[in-house]
């Protein structure tokens, strides 16, 4: 018994955000069905253009390449798709009559698009009061920015985040592709969650904001603040911080390798420079204590680098964190799909997928001793679940849904044009 | 108050700005919360930034209107602390200890660096060693530069969300059997979990991402000293260039294709820069954006509590009493807001 297994859950997202959520909705059990457009689709399906083989097992795309997409499987665990022309005779009544069957609704679109659908919280209560609708905007429903599009580094930047990450120039850098996105995702399903629980006690549903900005702001509330009070920003610099120095990334053997290595206290800094073999850097009056390592950084990451230059990454970290400082292997994919601590955890999965094939695929934080989450099936192919979800949900029946084929109100694959 | 967890009674033992950051969660949405510190309070006291006096902002950011007591150090104070509890965020190794004493109805969630067992369980973490491990450092930067790990302590605050989603999917299950439990989450784990999904792509073909690798249509351009981003697909290069009343630029070979922009994008991008040096950034971007053309401000942290768009949202609360403002809800409940704000500074009481 998974403790979401009553819950129904209908998705209206797209990209990484909503659909992280929702994956992590239904990890805890939850049927979460994926409604899909054949005409717009999911910009995760990466179905535009021409295919880039990166994106593809065995760098191949094959021939239904939105099946065989990393992006998109890799979010939709758990989940099923229907693929639903909502501009097609019956679409949008077939989406709203399911929803108002469901429990949640999740969406990740722009402010406007529920109440233009006749699908925002309002418009469903009255027909079923026990609705959760939580809608994902960038910068909340209202307010002068709210109907701006947004990216996660877009949204980063709002978040008052890039601008506080930077080298010497200045210019704002992103964390990732989109790391906005999944923040969000955690926190459009904290807060479900926190209304399935209210709703149980209460037996009433509501509607949820989740202004992904804003709840991101949350991550550097202490940052923020302290600029708010002082009217002052620190400067950015690269990965150096007033509190510890060294702290920085230096280079090891490889192209692109690098470790991560910082000393927050006097202890860690001598125990440092025992490790590197030159005890006597500890009472070097340029490095004597943190105000002269910080005003002599520079020379101390040049002495560091030389230092790390040729080094293994993983060996070294573990050397420098066994004599006590703090120390990391900057680890790439590679690395993160051969970490002993992941594979420990269990953080990995094996996933068949019907058109993927079987691979490991990475997983949730989450984990309890009585109630865990678990993976029921591989992402699902596009409009697999068309005649489970109608047939089972709606009751509609077989030549129903041949009806709905033949408009084109549902649909096996993404339209040519889409 | 009509929050969604006001019956809940949440006690935070783990000296932790993940656990800080959970029980902070429990507290914005209407549970008790009573923060436990040993002798001398918990290392998050001591986190920067530090205020005008010295005081952590971090522990006033997650802890304030928390009551607080004092951690005991025998089991019968122990035992006494943590009754009549629904929630025990707990820091590592401290669960079994526990597990006896708690009532059987509690939920018990260890939150820690990197758990009590594996690889890394003796390991100091902070956040660039959180950001190293995950995978997401080695996508910052530069190519041909060291990567850069970040701001903040991003990755412990999500593991706090987590560790609130661990438990209230335990408590959500409560509801259904009446039968506590337990479990853990680690910032470490957190942190891969948060990563872009580049390992899975490793796992289906062998890619092994870099810095650099992949192509992003984006540049920024910096408008009286504040930056503003500009993502220009292909299909609203014409629609950017209107946007900023330079048209010359849909006339000009080096950027004619998509292959071409792409090409010459610096050059692209010079000449945007020395055209909006002068130009207003919240203008620039709201040009942009009436043509569909995503972009936005990087905005100083400074620059936000005066935000025109964050006040209109009415998004600051206090000052509470001694000035200070508060961060507004990270995410807002039609029926069930966040709870009042008690009080901005924290409430020291003897258990």
């Amino acid at each position: 018994m998974r403790p979401l297994d009553d819950i129904r859950v209908i998705e209206l997202t797209t990209a990484w955000a909503g659909p992280m959520a929702g994956r992590i909705l239904a990890h805890m059990g939850a049927e979460v069905v994926h409604v899909e457009s054949p005409t717009r689709t999911n910009t995760w399906r990466t179905n535009k253009g021409a295919p880039s083989p990166v994106n593809f097992p065995d760098r191949d795309p094959g021939e239904r390449r939105w099946d065989r997409v990393f992006l998109f499987n890799s979010q939709n665990v758990n989940k099923r798709s229907i693929a639903i022309d909502l501009k097609a005779e019956g679409g949008l009544d077939t989406v709203r009559a399911l929803i108002l069957r469901s429990d949640v609704l999740l969406c990740n679109f722009r402010p406007g698009m529920l109440r233009r659908l006749g699908l925002d919280y309002d418009s469903l209560c009255g027909e079923n009061p026990r609705i959760i609708v939580a809608e994902m905007p960038a910068y909340g429903l209202e307010g002068p920015h709210s109907s701006y599009a947004a990216l996660g580094p877009t949204m980063e930047m709002a978040a008052g985040m890039s601008a506080a990450i930077a080298y010497e120039d200045g210019r704002p850098t992103v964390t990732g592709p989109s790391y906005l996105d999944p923040i969000g995702g955690f926190n459009a399903a904290g807060a479900v969650l926190t209304a399935l629980y209210d709703r149980r006690r209460t037996g009433k549903g509501q509607h949820i904001e989740v202004s992904q900005v804003e709840a991101a702001m949350q991550f550097i509330g202490p940052e923020i603040l302290k600029a708010a009070e002082t009217g002052s920003d620190p400067d950015p610099d690269g990965n150096h911080v007033a509190h510890a120095a060294p702290h920085n990334a230096f280079p090891v053997a490889g192209t692109d390798e690098w470790i991560a290595i910082a000393a927050e206290t006097e202890d860690q800094w001598r125990a440092l420079c025992r490790v590197m073999g030159q005890p006597a850097l500890a009472d070097d009056a340029r490095f004597a204590d943190l105000a002269a390592r910080k005003a002599n950084e520079v020379a101390l990451d040049a002495i560091i680098a030389d230092w790390t230059d040729g080094a293994d990454k993983h060996e070294l970290a573990a050397r420098l964190q066994r004599e006590g400082v703090i120390a990391a292997p900057v680890n790439t994919p590679r690395d993160m799909f051969e970490s002993d601590y992941l594979r420990g955890k269990g953080f990995f999965t094996d996933i068949a997928h019907p058109a993927a094939g079987t691979h490991p695929h990475p997983g949730l934080p989450f984990h309890l001793s009585r109630t865990p989450g678990d993976y029921r099936r591989a992402a699902p192919c596009f409009g697999a679940d068309n005649a489970h979800v109608l047939g089972e949900v709606l009751g509609l029946s077989t030549e129903q849904l041949d009806a709905m084929e033949r408009s084109r109100t549902i649909a096996s694959a993404p339209n040519p044009e889409a | 108050m009509n929050s969604a967890l006001s019956t809940l009674r949440v006690v935070d033992l783990t000296g932790s700005i993940a656990g800080n950051y959970c029980s902070r969660l429990f507290q914005d949405f209407g549970a008790t919360v009573t923060l436990a510190e040993p002798d001398g309070g918990s290392p998050v006291r001591r986190a920067a930034p530090l205020d005008g006096e010295g005081r952590s902002l971090v522990f006033r950011h997650l802890n304030a209107g928390k009551r607080i007591v004092e951690l005991p150090e025998d089991r019968a104070g122990l035992s006494a602390l943590i009754a009549g509890h629904d929630v025990l965020l707990v820091p590592a190794g401290l669960e079994p200890a526990l597990r006896d004493i708690a009532d059987e109805r509690s939920i018990c969630i260890e939150v820690s660096a990197f758990g009590s067992d594996g690889p890394y369980a003796d390991w100091q973490g902070n956040e660039m060693v959180f950001q190293a491990l995950s995978g997401m450092m080695s996508n910052n930067g530069q190519a041909g530069r060291e990567p850069l790990y970040g701001v903040g302590n991003r990755a412990s605050y999500a593991a706090g969300v987590a560790a609130y989603l661990t438990a209230m999917t335990a408590l959500y299950a409560r509801e259904g059997d009446g039968k506590g439990q337990s479990g853990h989450v680690e910032v470490a784990e957190t942190a891969a979990a948060m990563s872009f999904p580049y390992v899975l792509q490793y796992a289906y073909n062998g890619t092994d991402r870099r810095r650099g690798d992949q192509e992003i249509p984006a540049g920024q351009v910096l408008c009286r000293g504040t930056w503003v981003c500009i993502w220009i697909y292909p299909h609203r290069f014409a629609a950017m260039c209107e946007a900023i009343d330079m048209p010359e630029l849909l006339q000009d070979a080096r950027f004619a294709e998509t292959a071409d922009r792409m090409r010459n994008w610096a050059e692209m991008f010079r000449l945007i820069q020395d055209r909006l040096r002068d130009a207003d950034a919240e203008e620039v971007v709201a040009r942009l954006q009436s043509a569909q053309v995503i972009s936005a401000c990087a905005y100083r942290p400074s620059e936000l509590l005066g935000n025109p768009h964050l006040k209109a949202r009415r998004y600051w609360e206090g000052p509470d009493p001694d000035g200070h403002p508060r961060l507004g809800p990270p995410v807002r409940f039609s029926r069930t807001p966040r709870a009042r704000w008690e009080s901005g500074e924290t409430t020291e009481a003897a258990e």
